[in-house]
C-alpha cells in the first residue's frame, strides 16, 4: 500500500505539471500546424523577453505560448448581467475536473521496482518510521482493476460542462451549442464503448489499464489485429473532445462561439484547457488500447525496472500521444466540418452497426479461441471483412430522408434564373 | 500476472480515510439540500450530478470500483443527461422557476421521513460485516466484475433477459413515436 502511495503521489505531481505546462505549447503547435496547412509561417517572433527581460533573438517564437497564457490571465473576466451566475462559474470547473480525473488510471511508466527495503524518515507526518519491503508498484496514479471502464465512466460525465455552460450563458447561440454537444457526445459514446468492449473481449477479459499494455508488449499491438476498430475509436475520440470535423458545438459560422460565446479570460481558457486535456486523454486511451502503451515496437524491453526504465517508458508513451495529437490537429485543419445530420448519420448508421458487427464476429472467435484453426490474425480478417461488407451492401441499404434540401430561391445555385 | 504491491493490507493512513469520508459526505449532503431547495431545474440537475458523483466516490472508497463506474455511466452519464436534454428541448423559458405548493412540501417531507425511517430500520437490523471483508480488500475489482458477469448470465439470466427485452421494447416504441409520419412529408 505504502510504496504504491508514494509512487502515485509522485506520478500525479509529475504528470500534472508536465502535461499542463505542455498544454500551452500544444496551442502553439496547433497554430503552427494551422500555418503549415495554410502555407503560412505561423507565430515565429515572440521571444522570452516580453519587453522586460534581457533576451535577444526570436527563439523560434516559442515565447508565444507563455505570452498567450499571460494575456488570458490579465484579460477582464467579464460576466454578462443576464446569466445564471452559479452555473456560469461552475461550468468551466465541471469541464476541467472530469477531464483531469481520467488521467488517474493511465499507466504512464509500466512497473517500478523498489529493489531494497527502506524506512520512511521519522519526521514525516502520518508515515514516519514505516518500514517498506521491496515490492513492485504500478507507475500510475490509481491502479484500480477496472481502469478502462473507469475512463469510460469519467468520460460520460464530460458533457456536463459544455451543456451547463451553454445553458447558463442565457444566449441562444450558446444554448444551441450546448444542445448539439449533448446529442453528439451521447451518440458517440455508444460506438466508443462498443470498441472498448471488443478490445476487452479479445484481450482475454483484461480490464486494468496496465494489463492491456502488458499483453500488447508481449505480443502484437491491437491496431494490427483491429485496424477498422481503431479508426472507429479514433473518430469517436475526436467527437468526444469536440474537435473538428466534429466541432459543431462551437461552429463559428453558425453559432458565433457556441457554448463559450459569453466567456472571457481564464474561464474561457479553462474550456480550452478542458478540450486539450480531453485530446490528451483520448490519445492516451487510444495508445493504451491500440498502440501498446509504453511498448517500443521491435525491442523487447524489460517489464520491471528502475527509474531509468520508467522514464524511458514515460517518454515513449508521451511520444505516441504527441504523434496522435499531431494527427488530430492535422485532421482539424484539413477536413471541413460535418453538417449536423451527417454527424448523426455517421454515428448511428455507420459506426454503431460496424462496431456491432465486429463485436459479434470477435465474440464468436473468442468463443472458439481454443480451436485448432484459431489465430489472432482472424480478427484482422474480420475487420477487413466488415469494411468489404459495408462497401458492398452499403449502397443497397434503405436511405434516410434527404436532409440536404435544395433551396428553391430564384437565382440561387440550385435554381438559376433562366 | 504480476503480484502487485497492494495485496498486503497495511493501513498507514488511518487519518486520511475519515477525512475523505467526511469531505464526500459533505458534498453529498450539501448538494442534496441544493436539489431540494433550488427552484431552477437545471441547477437541480447539476446538484444531483454532484450527489451522484459523491456516492460514486464512496463506492470507490469501499473498493467497489465497478459499482462506482456503473453509477457514473448509468446515472450521471445516461439518465441525468437525458433529463437535462429533455428540459432544454421542451421548456419555453430556460430560466423557468419551479414553485411548489404547501401541500406538495408537506407530502415531500412525509415521504422523506418514511424513507429515512425504512433505511434506518434496515441499517439497524442488518448485521454489517467488519474487517477485510467489509472493505472488500481481499477481492480485487477484476474478479468482482467476472463474478457479476457470471451471475447475470447464470443465476439471474431470466431477470436479465426480461430487462433487456423491456429496454428493447422501450427503444422501438420511442423510435416509432418519434418517427416522422409520411403525411408530413420531408418538411
Amino acid at each position: 500500500m505504502l510504496p504504491q502511495f508514494i509512487v502515485s503521489v509522485i506520478t500525479i505531481l509529475v504528470v500534472i505539471h508536465v502535461i499542463l505546462l505542455s498544454c500551452s505549447y500544444l496551442i502553439f503547435l496547433e497554430r503552427k500546424v494551422a500555418a503549415w496547412t495554410q502555407d503560412r509561417i505561423g507565430p515565429n517572433r515572440t521571444n522570452f523577453s516580453f519587453g522586460l527581460l534581457p533576451f535577444k533573438g526570436k527563439h523560434f517564437g516559442l515565447g508565444q505560448a507563455l505570452a498567450d497564457g499571460i494575456k488570458l490571465f490579465f484579460k477582464e473576466d467579464y460576466t454578462p448581467p443576464q446569466v445564471d451566475r452559479v452555473l456560469f462559474i461552475l461550468a468551466p470547473i465541471i469541464v476541467v475536473i472530469p477531464a483531469l480525473l481520467s488521467w488517474a488510471v493511465i499507466p504512464w511508466g509500466g512497473y517500478y521496482l523498489f529493489d531494497q527495503a527502506f524506512t520512511v524518515p521519522a519526521w514525516l507526518p502520518l508515515l514516519g518510521g514505516v518500514v517498506v519491503s521491496p515490492t513492485i508498484v504500478n507507475v500510475t496514479a490509481a491502479p484500480i482493476n477496472i481502469g478502462v471502464v473507469y475512463i469510460l465512466a469519467i468520460g460520460s460525465t464530460a458533457v456536463y460542462g459544455v451543456v451547463v455552460g451553454g445553458y447558463a450563458s442565457n444566449n441562444k447561440y450558446s444554448f444551441l451549442g450546448g444542445l448539439r454537444a449533448t446529442a453528439q457526445m451521447l451518440s458517440y459514446e455508444i460506438p466508443m464503448a462498443l470498441c472498448v468492449l471488443v478490445v476487452i473481449l479479445t484481450s482475454h477479459g483484461a480490464l486494468g489499464a496496465d494489463q492491456f499494455v502488458h499483453q500488447q508488449a508481449n505480443g502484437v499491438w491491437n491496431i494490427f489485429y483491429q485496424p477498422l476498430l481503431a479508426i472507429i475509436f479514433f473518430a469517436c475520440v475526436l467527437a468526444e473532445c469536440n474537435r473538428a470535423p466534429f466541432d459543431l458545438a462551437e461552429a463559428e459560422q453558425e453559432l458565433v462561439g457556441g457554448y463559450h460565446t459569453e466567456y472571457s479570460s481564464m474561464k474561457w481558457a479553462l474550456f480550452f484547457l478542458g478540450e486539450y486535456i480531453h485530446m490528451i486523454t483520448g490519445a492516451g486511451f487510444f495508445t493504451l488500447l491500440f498502440l501498446g502503451g509504453w511498448d517500443l515496437p521491435i525491442i523487447q524491453e524489460p517489464l520491471i525496472g528502475g527509474l531509468g526504465l520508467v522514464l524511458l517508458k514515460f517518454i515513449v508513451f508521451a511520444s505516441k500521444i504527441l504523434v496522435l495529437l499531431f494527427v488530430m490537429m492535422w485532421i482539424r485543419w484539413t477536413l471541413p466540418r460535418f453538417r449536423f445530420d451527417q454527424l448523426m448519420r455517421l454515428a448511428w448508421r455507420a459506426l454503431i452497426p460496424l462496431a456491432l458487427l465486429i463485436l459479434l464476429a470477435s465474440g464468436f472467435l473468442v468463443f472458439k479461441q481454443h480451436a485448432k484453426w484459431f489465430s489472432p490474425w482472424l480478427y484482422t480478417a474480420v475487420n477487413i471483412g466488415a469494411i468489404v461488407l459495408a462497401a458492398v451492401i452499403g449502397p443497397f441499404l434503405p436511405q434516410g430522408p434527404p436532409m440536404n434540401r435544395k433551396v428553391g430561391l430564384a437565382g440561387s445555385r440550385f435554381s438559376p434564373v433562366v | 500476472m504480476l503480484l502487485l504491491a497492494d495485496q498486503t493490507v497495511v493501513e498507514p493512513f488511518g487519518a486520511v480515510k475519515p477525512l475523505l469520508f467526511y469531505a464526500l459526505a459533505a458534498v453529498i449532503v450539501l448538494s442534496a439540500w441544493g436539489i431540494v431547495l433550488s427552484q431552477n431545474i437545471v441547477r437541480m440537475a447539476v446538484y444531483l450530478l454532484l450527489t451522484l458523483a459523491g456516492v460514486a466516490g464512496f463506492y470507490f472508497m469501499l473498493h467497489a470500483e465497478f459499482l462506482a463506474a456503473v453509477q457514473l455511466i448509468v446515472y450521471a452519464g445516461g439518465t441525468l443527461i437525458l433529463i437535462v436534454f429533455g428540459v432544454m428541448l421542451t421548456s419555453k423559458n430556460p430560466f423557468m422557476q419551479l414553485k411548489t405548493a404547501l401541500w406538495e412540501r408537506f407530502v415531500g417531507v412525509l415521504i422523506g421521513l418514511v424513507i429515512f425511517g425504512l433505511l434506518l430500520f434496515g441499517l439497524v437490523h442488518t448485521a454489517l460485516p467488519t474487517g477485510a471483508a467489509a472493505t472488500g480488500e481481499s477481492g480485487g475489482g477484476h474478479y468482482q466484475v467476472a463474478a457479476i458477469g457470471r451471475a447475470l448470465l447464470s443465476d439471474y439470466l431470466v431477470p436479465f433477459e426480461v430487462a433487456a427485452v423491456l429496454l428493447l421494447v422501450v427503444m422501438i416504441g420511442a423510435a416509432f413515436m418519434a418517427r416522422r409520419s409520411a403525411k408530413q412529408g420531408n418538411g
